[in-house]
């Protein structure tokens, strides 16, 4: 059987409760990286966020006919994750790491000028250390925001919070980054802005 | 629109902080996120704030870091589970009721039978023992009946015919109800 991905999600899940691994297959290169960004947010090690990541797939795929269509599929897969990084801390104690640095090269917003690229490389990773600098209950809910791209609902269910403290939080969270900002004087404004302009 | 989100174009409207932030991390409805742009052309503040908010998400979606995740590979996990679909779930429950429907109809039809087809005492032929194997048992020959179909055919050509049917047979049909004779008995003295 031939796949595309512009193959719906509903129909994808539909055919992997029939038994259809192609199906299932392109569900899950959908939803790996994303889950591996939240498995990473949120236990801080790229080992356990791979088995994490690895044991949700799997367990999504055994009770994949118990998906009842209540909520998205994603929170649903991030639900399993949250359950398995919990059973996987009770096991171990977790240690701190950051998000891997980016090399000017592999970074997704590089350009043809290696010294912007550069500039661009150290601008972002300065803004990953004042996000891992946030308390952790700001910094989860950040990085699963712009890190993870999980939307709020996803975010309640990994972290296990009511929907509006995830909105508290991340409000919270930013306006910190927000006035960091400002104290170093980082923001351009408009008039600014606009004066630059010819 | 409540006092504390009265437009003020020296500090924030407290009570839109929150949906602030969410609209520069793209949270907001487009309901909401219309009402709070048209909040907008008459705060000042509260736009000053929503441009830092925006300029702070933008650089966050800049710092996403790059990551490497190796595929899932869902053949590994066929050798090891094969998957249960719906339909072998399904397998017995169909096979249950398959058996149901059959049961159900068996004992209809057996019901039917039973309704139809009187009780009758049928004698029932005794089988020889080794007890009775010194006991000379004779059959006896079977008494002829002429049929019904034989009976009116008869009477329709003629009286005489119907006679000389009825005295062929060797058993009364219509005197004594009939009884028939066991197969096997004991040879008379």
């Amino acid at each position: 059987m031939i796949l595309h991905d512009q193959d719906s999600e509903p129909e994808l899940i539909r055919r992997s409760c029939d038994g259809d691994s192609f199906a299932f297959q392109t569900l899950a290169d959908r939803i790996t990286e994303p889950l591996y960004r939240c498995a990473l947010t949120l236990c801080r090690d790229h080992q356990l966020a791979h088995d994490l990541v690895q044991e949700t797939l799997f367990e999504t795929w055994r009770s994949l006919r118990r998906f009842d269509g209540r909520c998205q599929f994603s929170t649903w897969l991030y639900g399993i994750l949250r359950h398995r990084y919990l059973k996987a801390i009770r096991r171990r104690s977790l240690p701190r790491v950051e998000w891997p640095t980016d090399d000017a090269k592999s970074s997704p917003h590089s350009s043809s000028d290696p010294t912007r690229d550069l500039q661009r490389a150290d601008d972002a990773a300065q803004v990953r250390q004042a996000v891992a600098m946030l308390p952790e209950e700001h910094r989860q809910v950040i990085e699963l925001r712009f890190f993870a791209d999980a939307s709020l609902d996803d975010i309640a269910v990994t972290l296990g919070i009511p929907l509006g403290t995830v909105k508290s939080r991340l409000h919270n969270g930013l306006e910190k980054l927000r006035h960091q900002k400002l104290s170093v004087n980082l923001f351009v404004t408009s008039t600014e802005s606009s004066a630059r302009q010819p | 629109m409540n006092d504390s989100s009265t437009p003020n174009s020296s500090s924030p409207c407290e009570s839109r902080a929150e949906d602030i932030s969410l609209l520069a991390a793209s949270c907001l409805t487009t309901l909401e996120a219309d009402d709070l742009r048209c909040h907008f052309a008459t705060c000042a503040a509260c736009r000053q704030r929503f441009e830092q908010l925006q300029s702070v998400c933008s650089d966050l979606r800049t710092a996403k870091p790059a990551i490497e995740v190796s595929r899932w590979n869902m053949n590994e996990v066929n050798r090891d589970v094969p998957p249960a679909t719906r339909r072998q779930r399904a397998m017995p429950a169909v096979v249950i009721a398959g058996v149901l429907v059959l049961l159900s109809a068996l004992l209809n039809v057996s019901r039917r039978l039973e309704v139809d087809v009187p009780h009758q005492d049928i004698e029932v032929a005794h089988e020889p023992t080794s007890m009775d194997s010194d006991i000379k048992l004779v059959p006896l020959p079977q008494p002829q009946q002429p049929t019904w179909l034989a009976l009116r055919q008869a009477a329709a050509v003629s009286d005489e015919a119907l006679d000389r049917l009825m005295a062929q047979t060797s058993v009364p049909m219509f005197s004594e109800p009939f009884n028939a004779q066991p197969l096997w008995q004991e040879p008379l003295p």
